[in-house]
């Protein structure tokens, strides 16, 4: 249950995902590209998926819990 | 990495801070730009993607000309358990239309109401055909209660609209700022301090008027869209004001194969069936999320029983017939993925199982939130408005009302606050900021961050979803549970909220958020307790039955000397249903006790 890839060859570095992102899972890298930063914290929404311009994105809409330890 | 360095400080003034930018906080910022004042608009994340906005898809405009406000009023007061405030319902309703003419004129997408002597249809632009396309607007199924009409549009385009008006009368936009805290001087509030992922810097906005409109208060439920963690609540509450309707529950449905998969609109292919290959059909049961009165008793009336749960099997809230216009929406499944064995044989029968869970933790939409003192979404700490989810007015009572009327309360309470927030700015002079107000604010934001070592916020959400989201606390209320639950949410506000740790801004946003949801999660049990009767969205098993006139008290929330106290707000007596109407007959929608009370009498043996 989460954004799992973004497909760099597709990507073309709009940055509209990370807009798109109200959880912040997503930032831009230093390659223009964006990253998959905090994966844990994606609830699974789709609007990075959903606004894609070229469906670079994939979310996995399988349900799984993150194993998350007590200690920050 | 983490800084032992002073954190630098950005002072920003302005005459109106709105938080949040869903649909309240752009109609407040344009609303209060309109009226002359500066504004600056926050969101922690991209105003025109974020909030419950892009979610929801009618709008209920009232229309005097082929409404009647009566029959609306009737539907609000029932389905609302007789719990609305009515001055603010029918405020709502008449002042819809203009907010909607207002999306309208800005250039919203979709939506040419066309009576035309088709009742429940709306005509509407096809994005990418750009086509005409006729979408069925089916009345909302409420059982024995008068349809409702309402405008169905795609409402994530129209927060781009919003954006585009909001920069277009000169509202200041700042994206990816998450205000944590409000700012008190004198008694007033005079601005709010938040953080920004994107810089290691806090900005401190000092305001004459600040207008709360984050949402509504979850717990981050997976597929839910929204980000959902009852900030505006908290903030308000931590600040000294008055929260309430955090009893009733928020009772949308998922896919029972896929609970995490957000269905209706969730890609382009999906968006194009939704459009284009609908038919119109006037004789369906409305299934999609806006239908109405989601409540127990509703749920009871659709054969379905809740205390399946207890058997171990999900607690069923629609089998969506293949008849049903919504049907080609809800029988997708996510590209690749089969279903399970179960959903499979429902499929083959053409039905679609749903259950309960979609907002897990959020109360009833537009439930909860700041007691308003007076008909400007003030709050009682002068400097204070909240519009949207955040403002408690109890328009829609203890059940939601139904299709659209979320977002026009969104729409109407945020122009109202706006126009307010304006008024206020205009009148007062010059506001300052003590640096002791300061530097206290900073040190609580801060602390997390500050902190060496201690819990994780993101494991700490784990940690409530897990205490919350079991049927039997939340779906099924009794004493005991509740007090179970309330001691665990106890503990975790005593022993692991002050221990949180962030080793970035990303994880200090976390930090504030999870001490927010843990603040809206002793409120929403603690009131659960305290309504010692079943109503609306609020079922409990040990008191089964609504209670008049017992019941008809709005709950209140307020911090005393640090500690939680409740106070109960009686509904004026001329709102109250006619005792002479025998029970059954005044609550029409009965709790699955009434129709089924063998399930419940057995469990307890």
């Amino acid at each position: 249950m989460s954004v799992e890839t973004i497909d760099k060859e597709k990507c073309n570095g709009c940055g509209i995902c990370v807009k798109a992102c109200n959880q912040d899972v997503l930032r831009m890298g230093s390659d223009g590209k964006p990253v998959i930063k905090y994966v844990d914290d994606c609830t699974c929404c789709m609007y990075c998926e959903e606004d894609c311009p070229t469906s670079a994105i994939f979310v996995s809409p399988v349900k799984t819990n993150p194993i998350l330890l007590s200690w920050g | 990495m983490k800084t032992k360095k002073p954190i630098p400080q950005t002072i920003i003034k302005t005459d109106v801070l709105i938080v949040g930018g869903g649909i309240a906080g752009c109609f407040a910022a344009i609303k209060a730009r309109e009226k002359g004042a500066n504004v600056i608009l926050v969101d922690k994340g991209y105003v025109g993607k974020s909030g419950q906005t892009p979610h929801t898809n009618t709008f209920a405009a009232f229309n005097p000309e082929v409404h009647d406000i009566e029959n609306w009023m009737n539907v609000c007061n029932t389905t609302g358990d007789y719990m609305n405030d009515r001055d603010w319902s029918r405020m709502v309703y008449e002042q819809s239309t203009a907010c909607w003419a207002d999306l309208v004129e800005w250039g919203a997408y979709v939506f040419r109401w066309d009576h035309d002597g088709v009742p429940y249809e709306c005509v509407a632009k096809d994005e990418d055909s750009n086509d005409m396309v006729v979408m069925p607007l089916n009345p909302v199924g409420m059982g024995t209660i008068q349809f409702q009409q309402s405008y169905r549009h795609p409402t994530r385009k129209n927060s781009e609209v919003m954006r585009k008006q909001a920069v277009k009368v000169g509202v200041n936009i700042m994206d990816r700022i998450c205000i944590i805290e409000l700012l008190k001087q004198d008694g007033k509030i005079v601005g709010a301090i938040g953080i920004s992922p994107d810089s290691d810097k806090a900005f401190i906005f000092q305001a004459k008027a600040t207008v709360l409109c984050t949402g509504p208060a979850g717990l981050k439920s997976p597929g839910l869209r929204c980000m959902s963690t009852g900030d505006s609540d908290a903030m308000a509450y931590r600040a000294g004001c008055t929260i309430t309707g955090k009893e009733w529950e928020e009772t949308h449905p998922v896919r029972a194969d896929f609970p995490a998969w957000p269905w209706a609109v969730k890609d382009r292919d999906r968006l194009r069936t939704f459009r284009g290959e609908m038919k119109p059909n006037t004789s369906t049961i409305n299934a999609l999320e806006e239908n109405a009165g989601l409540h127990w008793s509703r749920l009871a009336t659709h054969h379905l029983e809740p205390f399946q749960a207890f058997e171990g099997k999900a607690p069923t809230v629609w089998e969506v017939a293949s008849g049903m216009s919504e049907f080609q929406i809800m029988n997708q499944s996510p590209k690749g993925y089969p279903r399970s064995e179960l959903d499979e044989r429902y499929a083959k029968s053409g039905r679609v199982r749903m259950v309960m869970g979609r907002a897990l933790g959020q109360s009833a939409h537009v439930s909860d939130g700041i007691w308003p003192i007076n008909k400007k979404c003030e709050s009682e700490i002068p400097g204070l408005y909240a519009a949207g989810d955040s403002l408690g007015a109890r328009a829609c009572g203890a059940e939601y009302p139904g299709q659209g009327f979320a977002t026009a309360y969104c729409a109407v309470t945020g122009k109202i606050s706006g126009e307010a927030a304006a008024e206020r700015a205009a009148e007062i002079p010059e506001i300052a900021i003590s640096e002791q107000e300061i530097s206290r604010a900073m040190e609580y934001v801060f602390a997390p961050y500050e902190r060496n070592g201690g819990f994780s916020p993101a494991w700490a959400t784990q940690l409530m979803q897990s205490m919350i989201f079991p049927y039997y606390v939340i779906f099924v209320k009794s004493e005991e549970r509740l007090q179970t639950a309330l001691q665990q949410i106890l503990y975790v506000q005593k022993e692991i909220i002050p221990k949180l740790t962030a080793n970035d801004y990303h994880e200090l946003r976390l930090a504030h958020e999870t001490r927010n949801m843990a603040l809206n999660m002793e409120m929403k049990l603690r009131t659960s307790i305290e309504r010692k009767e079943s109503r609306g969205a609020h079922f409990r098993e040990d008191y089964p039955k609504r209670d008049d006139p017992y019941g008809l008290k709005w709950i209140k929330v307020k911090d005393e000397n640090g500690v939680m106290t409740l106070t109960d707000e009686p509904i004026p007596e001329k709102w109250w249903p006619d005792f002479n109407i025998p029970y059954e007959e005044r609550y029409k929608r009965e709790f699955p006790i009434h129709l089924n009370g063998e399930h419940a009498e057995g469990r307890k043996k």
